[in-house]
């Protein structure tokens, strides 16, 4: 059950063994993330991971079943103090498609205690999307900047975005990104984002920290930095490698001629002789952590 | 708050305010038109003394006489539609009002704004329920005002059609059925299944209220009456049985029938066998009044029914003078008339009691069901 956990005043979000489960289903399990106040965070999975869930327990929308959860200091609630703290934007960007964006703002109007009506109506402006057009007559990319708009003028400190840029073109996703990055930038710290996606592409604009999960459960919560830091491909003659206290394997390739595996290291001066150690980015990193946790649930269901 | 349910219901109260104001323009010319009959009528009969021969007939008339047979069709379209609106508000209100919201996912929009869910589902409810409340009640009012001179007439107002459309019940049906498609609505959150579903519910409900709930809201008066003393000519069904009391046929006859000295009601397929008319006259006098139901009156009056022989329910013949000798009598519960806005009221506060279920199951789906 719910409880708020003791966190740092410098945290954004704290959770430790939070669960979620539907009936006997477990949407996310034994979940424990840190997010440190003023990062942008990726959140990153595959379908069906868990990102959805985990991000309405942090709004608060849905209880816990298990686990402890702190978001801001306080326990996910429906008080007027807590809601208006929160930015939300959910998935496929919900909103009333007969109002223009206007009338939405009027919604922030009478029903957030922060609003600032100025920074929505600007934000659109300088986007040129028309303010008085019903925004189910806008495109894809404008209806997502409504949408993003909504959750800033509240003047959040924690902004959850649950796939935003999912079903946008690459240019609209370019521009809602570079938006938010502004937000980011124009909040001077003040602002903490977390926004899921199962697009690697998305990551490494925008995030200076990644979680990623995977079928219900985290498999890492770091820095984007130091996640390539500690984690490296070694390439190597076929054959097994070494194993290692300060290393992990996440990932291994082999062919008859080489062996190819992503690892983590504990220890950054790790040296295994033999071996070529050579950087990885931040896409290979998520991709081997969703393979080895797909490998590892079909393991469980005995398919290998 | 106020801003946004305004905004997003405004299009719906419109349509109902043009409803009514469309409904007062037919309501309220024919309402005036009975009301002249009736006391052109009571001018003409107070110079011959007969005002109290005046009966519902007079409106039949006055009706056939003054409006052509296609205005007639759509007068019965109109009651119809009448009895049909707690229905089409159930449908068109109640089941969108929180389905559509989940379906588009903007309750995901508001539920974080900074308003708690209660506070948005209050107000909400408290909007459409109020506007709910006071359609229904002016169309209930437009309808019990026309019919002002049927009721002065004595045509029976505990009739489930009159019942059902006038005086104060009418809102508690509005505001039930639209609870109830909300709380389909929220659960399901799926419209075509939720209006199903809520279109029987509340059919049943408003059947079995009529059948076996309002009879009860009061124990009925019983009369008791002699067969000789009845004196109404056969020729209907409601002629089996007393007029309850003489002079009104106001009043709601609940059950009749004719049940013997101890108590116990005739059966009329086997019935004293001493009573059995043999050789039942199939003459001039028989008349069917209904598909169980034959009469035949003996020569010595005409259609007194203590001189009547029937059979009924496909039994034999059975002499009416005979089951009199034998101590047969009238027995009939009935509402008198003016228990009339009892009745109205306790229909009303019966459906809004029941409101309170689904209008609690709304709550319990929207603040504790994950969103």
């Amino acid at each position: 059950m719910e409880q708020t956990v003791k966190s740092k005043a410098s945290e954004a979000v704290h959770t430790r063994g939070l669960g979620k489960c539907y009936g006997s289903f477990w949407a996310l399990k034994d979940c424990t993330i840190s997010v440190p106040r003023g990062s942008v965070t990726a959140l990153v999975g595959p379908n069906g991971a868990g990102k959805t869930s985990l991000l309405k327990l942090l709004v608060g929308l849905n209880s816990s079943s298990a686990g402890e959860i702190a978001v801001l200091g306080q326990t996910p609630s429906e008080t007027t103090n807590y809601l208006s703290s929160i930015g939300y934007l959910a998935q496929e960007i919900p909103l009333y498609n007969q109002f223009t964006a206007l009338e939405h703002f009027a919604i922030g109007k009478h029903m957030d205690t922060n609003w600032n009506n100025e920074l929505a109506v600007k934000r659109l402006q300088e986007l040129r999307i028309p303010l008085d057009r019903r925004v189910g007559k806008l495109s894809g990319g404008q209806r997502a900047q409504v949408g993003l708009a909504m959750a800033l003028a509240k003047r959040p400190q924690l902004l959850l975005l649950d796939e935003p840029v999912a079903a946008l073109d690459p240019l609209a996703r370019m521009d809602f990104l570079a938006s938010l990055a502004q937000a980011v930038t124009d909040a001077d710290g003040e602002l903490t984002v977390i926004m899921s996606s199962h697009l690697l592409a998305d990551l490494e604009r925008v995030c200076d920290r990644v979680i990623i999960l995977a079928a219900g459960e985290t498999q890492l919560c770091d820095d984007v930095d130091h996640v390539l830091k500690s984690h490296k491909l070694l390439v190597g003659h076929s054959g097994e490698l070494p194993k290692h206290e300060g290393m992990s394997v996440i990932q291994e390739v082999r062919s008859s001629t080489a062996t190819h595996a992503i690892v983590r290291l504990n220890n950054l001066k790790l040296a295994i002789p033999g071996w070529h150690v050579r950087d990885v980015d931040i896409e290979e990193v998520v991709l081997a952590y969703m393979g080895q946790s797909r490998d590892m649930a079909a393991d469980e269901r005995g398919e290998r | 708050m106020n801003w946004l349910i305004w905004k997003q219901h405004r299009k719906m109260f419109v349509i109902l305010a043009a409803f009514l104001a469309l409904y007062a323009a037919l309501a309220i010319p024919m309402g005036l038109h009975f009301w002249h009959i009736y006391q052109h009528a009571l001018a003409n009969c107070s110079k011959t003394d007969t005002c109290n021969q005046l009966s519902g007939s007079l409106l039949q008339s006055g009706w056939d006489n003054n409006l052509n047979p296609s205005l007639q069709g759509g007068a019965n379209l109109v009651v119809l539609l009448l009895l049909a609106a707690p229905f089409l508000l159930g449908m068109f209100i109640g089941v969108p009002l929180i389905t559509r919201e989940y379906n588009a996912g903007t309750n995901l929009l508001i539920w974080t704004r900074s308003v708690s869910r209660r506070r948005w589902l209050t107000t909400k409810l408290v909007w459409i329920l109020v506007m709910t409340a006071l359609f229904a009640g002016g169309i209930a009012a437009l309808t019990t005002w026309w019919s002002k001179t049927g009721n002065v007439l004595y045509l029976n107002r505990f009739d489930p059609v009159k019942f059902d459309l006038q005086g104060v019940a009418p809102v508690g049906y509005a505001i039930f059925a639209v609870s109830l498609g909300m709380a389909l609505g929220a659960w399901l959150k799926r419209t075509m299944v939720a209006v199903g579903i809520s279109l029987a519910v509340l059919l049943a409900v408003q059947i079995a209220v009529g059948v076996a709930v309002r009879p009860r809201y009061m124990a009925p008066l019983v009369r008791n009456v002699s067969i000789n003393q009845n004196t109404t000519p056969g020729g209907n069904d409601l002629a089996l049985s007393p007029q309850v009391p003489p002079g009104s046929g106001a009043a709601w006859a609940v059950s009749g029938g004719l049940v013997s000295k101890t108590g116990q009601p005739l059966n009329w397929s086997t019935p004293p066998r001493k009573c059995v008319a043999t050789h039942p006259d199939q003459g001039d006098g028989v008349g069917s009044v209904g598909p169980h139901t034959a009469v035949a009156s003996t020569d010595k009056g005409p259609g007194r029914q203590a001189d009547a022989i029937i059979s009924r329910n496909g039994g034999p013949a059975v002499d009416f003078q005979c089951l009199n000798t034998l101590g047969y009598y009238w027995d009939t519960k009935y509402q008198p008339v003016y228990r009339y806005w009892d009745f109205q009221w306790m229909e009303l506060g019966l459906y809004l009691a029941m409101s309170i279920i689904p209008v609690g199951a709304t709550y319990w789906l929207v603040l504790k069901r994950d969103a």
